[in-house]
């Protein structure tokens, strides 16, 4: 595995937005075939490492590098990360009225289609491929035909965008707390559908601060994210250690304090 | 003799024109139409409309090649049983509406027509003048006797520098339905003048919809009076304002007694350095308790060049009633392209999701007349 280049490595990243730094340094490397977890208190950096990562135009990228199958991403508009195979599971999938999701999630797989040099779906052939795919989630079609998002509970909307990583076949999917607001089915659901589509070839990474979706798909890596910075790196045991004594001997070991003492 | 050029002329001075600091102009300005010159506007013949057939049983006429007059002739028409020609009673020569006044002075096909008890009508009213220049003033009357129905389709089609101007009257008896659509798409320097006058009975339904695309200047006056309460209307206008183009909408909707209903819902693209106005007049006096009245305004506002001017108006004196309004100028949500772009959808692309996405509420609830109307051109 380590001879070939990593699909996503992070060096040295930080963030900011305005005058306010959220990422102080993050470094991560992530091969083909890899399954990772980011882990962390409420308000650590989480989402804004995965949006930064996405190229959300809110966040200023002050210092370091996020390399895609080697190539800095750094000129690359959201859009063209999301063609080469980047993608983000929203924390908070945004609703849009009036924009139908079937009409969207056609206009999304034919974009990245395209950019892997396949052939266009047309309507009537998008349709069978959304079929197959549905059935990966336990969508209800009826979803398909409403504004995308609109009116959907959490777990509807999380469940979309799996969906979505099922039709744009990502190389890394970075997943932001994909478990949080999900029942104990729809939980299982969403786990299966990932590690469906995990295979050799691309790589997830898992945001969340519950122990239990890691229940459902094991990490070979867990990180642990705190004051903008993935502060220790350990195997799936370390999820473990962390749901049993909470976060704070990560700041004690690191020499930070609890989040308390640090002034923000 | 005096010459309708004379007339128009006369009526084009700065004199008889609204003046711009008068309240219900104050925010719309008149000099696209001045701009227009009288002495070159004339009837223009009409264009067969690039529409598909008008469906079964649905009566279409057109702009005639006088350029004044329908084709085919409403008298040789054969209208549906209790569907009858009657004249258009003249234009209140004190109307408040520029465009009773100014129409009173143009040529332009006039059409009304008497619905018996119970009749029903599908009407299709294409007015696309075949030139620029064209005057063009169609007044349409529709007297609709109890539980007769009236669905309507108005396209107005404005070339270049035309000027048209619309007076549209009905009245509806109990348990009449007068369902109108009305599409406005014109050239960017056309200009055009919609007045309505809608007299409700207890037990009516008038829904009345525009999709507005183009212009220079376009104002839409629909006034309706629900003589005594009790009768339901409702508007969903569109406006697609860009380029230059203002446009208007000066709505007004009386209750004249108890119970009843109106649900008003105005959206508004702007972009480039155009404008909207929407004014919405609510008249609620004492005597009409338990109205329930839901109006709402939403701009979309594209450029930073764009101008919106909302000026909600709701006279309320009856205190059992319910009246809710709302307002919103927005512009393009941050999240909502990330999260489009973020799937791969391109920046323009995506904006054009978004603004199709807002145009949709009334898009998707067009009457089945002017939905049946191809709508290439009209959404961006
Ligand atoms: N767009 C933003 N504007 C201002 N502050 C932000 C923004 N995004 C994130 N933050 C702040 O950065 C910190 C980290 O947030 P976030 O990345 O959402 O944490 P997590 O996902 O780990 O809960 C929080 O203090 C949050 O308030
Ligand atoms: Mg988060």
């Amino acid at each position: 595995m380590s001879d070939r280049p990593p699909l996503l490595e992070i060096r040295g990243l930080r963030a900011a937005v305005g005058d306010l730094e959220i990422l102080r340094g993050v470094d991560l490397c992530v091969h083909a075939g890899e399954i990772h977890a980011v882990m962390g208190r409420n308000g650590s950096g989480k989402s804004t490492l995965s949006k930064v990562i996405a190229g959300h135009p809110s966040y200023r990228v002050t210092a370091g590098q996020i390399l895609y199958r080697g190539q800095d991403v750094a000129d690359l508009a959201p859009e063209e990360r999301a063609r080469a195979g980047l993608f983000l599971g929203f924390q908070y999938p945004v609703e849009i009225p009036g924009v139908s999701n079937r009409e969207f999630l056609r206009v999304a797989t034919n974009a990245r289609r395209l950019a892997r040099g396949e052939e266009e779906l047309d309507t009537f052939s998008f349709d069978d491929h959304l079929e197959q795919r549905l059935a990966l989630v336990k969508m209800d079609p009826s979803f398909l035909d409403r504004s995308l998002n609109e009116g959907f509970s959490g777990g509807e909307k999380k469940r979309n965008e799996i969906l979505q990583m099922a039709l744009l076949e990502p190389a890394v999917a970075i997943l932001d707390e994909t478990d949080s607001g999900l029942d104990i089915d729809a939980l299982r659901i969403v786990a299966e559908g990932v590690r469906q589509l995990a295979g050799p070839d691309n790589a997830t990474v898992l945001i969340t601060h519950y122990q239990r979706l890691l229940e459902a798909i094991t990490p070979q890596y867990v990180h642990v994210m705190a004051h903008g910075r993935l502060l220790r790196t350990g195997g799936p045991e370390l999820a473990l250690e962390l749901e049993r004594r909470g976060y704070d001997w990560v700041d004690a070991e690191a020499g930070l304090g609890s989040r308390e003492d640090v002034a923000v | 003799m005096t010459t309708t050029r004379d007339r128009w002329s006369e009526a084009l001075t700065p004199a008889t024109l609204p003046r711009q600091a008068r309240d219900s102009w104050r925010f719309t300005d008149l000099a696209p139409l001045k701009a227009l010159d009288p002495g070159r506007l004339a009837p223009r013949p009409g264009v067969i409309p690039d529409l598909p057939p008008p469906a079964p049983g649905v009566v279409r006429l057109c702009l005639g090649p006088d350029g004044v007059s329908f084709s085919p002739a409403p008298a040789d028409i054969s209208w549906p049983a209790g569907v009858q020609v009657c004249a258009v009673p003249p234009d209140v020569a004190d109307a408040p509406a520029l465009a009773v006044r100014l129409g009173a002075l143009l040529p332009g096909p006039s059409l009304g027509l008497q619905l018996a008890p119970g009749a029903r009508l599908r009407l299709e009213l294409v007015l696309q003048p075949a030139q620029a220049e064209a005057a063009l003033a169609p007044r349409l009357w529709f007297d609709l006797a109890e539980d007769a129905s009236l669905e309507l389709a108005l396209g107005l089609w404005g070339p270049a520098d035309s000027l048209l101007v619309a007076c549209v009257g009905a009245r509806l008896a109990a348990g009449a339905e007068l369902l109108e659509g009305q599409r406005l798409q014109g050239a960017d320097s056309a200009v055009a003048l919609v007045s309505g006058q809608v007299q409700q009975a207890p037990g009516s339904r008038y829904g009345r919809t525009a999709v507005v695309s183009g212009w220079r200047l376009a104002r839409l006056e629909p006034q309706v009076c629900q003589t005594e309460g009790q009768a339901v209307t409702t508007f969903r206008d569109l406006a697609l304002a860009r380029g230059q183009a203002t446009i208007d909408l000066h709505s007004q909707v009386r209750f004249g007694g108890p119970e009843g209903r109106l649900d008003q819902l105005q959206r508004a693209l702007v972009d480039d350095g155009a404008q909207s106005v929407f004014n919405g007049v609510v008249q609620v006096p004492r005597e009409a308790q338990r109205t329930d009245a839901a109006q709402l305004s939403r701009h979309l506002l594209l450029s930073t060049r764009g101008r919106v001017d909302t000026i909600p108006q709701l006279e309320i004196v009856a205190d059992d009633v319910r009246c809710t309004h709302g307002a919103t100028v927005s512009s393009l949500s941050d999240d909502e392209l990330f999260y489009l772009q973020s799937r791969g959808v391109d920046r323009v692309l995506a904006c054009r999701l978004l603004t199709r996405g807002f145009c949709r509420p009334i898009f998707d609830d067009l009457p089945p007349l002017i939905a049946a109307w191809p709508s290439e051109g009209l959404l961006p």
